[in-house]
């Protein structure tokens, strides 16, 4: 909901977290109850890509707002500037 | 002192000769410790443990016909027998019965003496009571035995979800709504405890420890480190929500609907696998997983880590001034 809905982009990469957090529950309350512990090592590989994802998705908000002085996603709207 | 001499006190050669010593009597593989909560100890057939009254087994009225010889035979007469006179049967029936369990030694005389085998000393052992006259067992705690301890348990797990839960929901909410950017990383942090304090619930230990390092230590440390870089003041003073927030708002409503009926649809074809009573010694959450990890998940591992390169090569890239 926070993805679809701000403008700010920073903030649409903290719900993008969230939406990722709630597949972990999802996959560890399963793993519990059906005790597999298939389910938390696919939670670990979440986790990782995580990582991986906010850090570059930082890096690209920092290399934008260096061009474009603004973290607003509405503005962000020409390909080429 | 001879070149040898000195080269050994400095070295602390002695020190590492006993240590040497010390670590050849280890043996790690021959854990005998008792994982006690996770298994529980075997004991004797004829351990004499915690007193049960018992039922006759067709038509569930007690066995005990008051005959008062288990109080008589305590030798620390613990025991009392009330008893009254059935006038239509002419027999004695058994009203209450009363057992002090702080007194007991467990010498099983009590049991010896009862000619129905109406009272009967069983194996149960764990017997602790929060408070002393918790220790003194009416008749319905005789028969049912002390099943009090377990229902306190799923009481305080069901109330540790809601509050993790409420943390979840709650953080989550306020990360998609709050106006200063660094509000919303505290609640986002705020959310991912509440997520981790989920994942203990679940007995995913190591996942718990993970998400608290990883997650909150980690990601939300850059999150906080990346807000005050881009200085989102003025953006804050600006409108928050973009023009499309209604149709999203809409959709999210009509995806969460659905979830709900299919949930509430679907409840009856959800059934839990038996719970595996005796894990085996040794088997933690974090070998189990390591077990997985290392073995049938090794290849995903290994292009995990590329990934985590390839993902650290290119914030580099992408965050520096010129290439």
């Amino acid at each position: 909901m926070g993805v679809l809905t701000r403008r700010n982009v920073v903030i649409i990469l903290m719900s993008i977290e969230l939406i990722l957090n709630a597949v972990n529950i999802n996959l560890i309350a399963f793993s519990h109850a059906l005790h597999n512990v298939n389910g938390q090592v696919f939670a670990i590989f979440v986790i990782t890509d995580a990582v991986a994802e906010a850090a570059v998705g930082l890096g690209i908000l920092i290399a934008l707002f260096r061009n474009k002085e603004t973290v607003q996603s509405d503005e962000m709207d020409i390909l080429k500037w | 002192m001879t070149a040898g001499r000195l080269l050994r006190k400095i070295f602390l050669v002695d020190l590492f000769q006993g240590l040497a010593v010390t670590f050849g009597y280890q043996k790690p593989k021959y854990i005998v410790t008792e994982q006690y909560p996770a298994e529980r100890p075997k004991v004797a057939e004829r351990y004499r443990g915690a007193p049960r009254l018992n039922n006759n087994p067709e038509n569930g009225e007690t066995l005990c016909i008051a005959c008062n010889l288990c109080a008589l035979a305590c030798p620390e007469n613990l025991i009392v027998v009330g008893a009254e006179r059935n006038e239509q049967t002419r027999r004695k029936e058994l009203t209450t019965f009363t057992y002090d369990l702080s007194r007991c030694m467990f010498c099983g005389l009590c049991e010896d003496a009862c000619p129905v085998d109406a009272l009967e000393l069983t194996q149960d052992f764990e017997l602790a009571s929060y408070s002393r006259p918790g220790m003194i067992w009416d008749r319905q705690m005789l028969e049912e035995g002390p099943a009090q301890a377990i229902q306190m348990l799923t009481d305080i797990n069901a109330i540790l979800f809601y509050v993790f839960a409420a943390l979840v929901l709650g953080g989550g909410i306020l990360t998609i709504t709050q106006r200063n950017a660094v509000h919303s990383a505290i609640s986002l942090i705020v959310s991912l405890l509440g997520v981790a304090g989920l994942y203990l619930l679940q007995q995913a230990e190591f996942l718990f420890a993970v998400q608290i390092v990883l997650y909150v230590g980690g990601i939300m440390l850059l999150f906080l480190f990346v807000i005050m870089l881009v200085n989102l003041d003025q953006a804050a003073h600006q409108r928050q929500f973009n023009k499309q927030w209604l149709v999203a708002l809409a959709a999210v409503a009509a995806v969460g609907v659905q979830i709900g009926y299919f949930l509430y649809r679907g409840q009856d074809a959800f059934h839990f696998a038996e719970a595996v009573t005796g894990l085996p010694p040794g088997l933690g959450n974090t070998e189990a997983l390591a077990d997985s990890l290392f073995s049938e998940y090794l290849l995903p591992f290994e292009i995990a880590s590329v990934l985590l390169l390839v993902a650290v090569v290119g914030s580099v890239v992408m965050a520096k001034k010129r290439i």
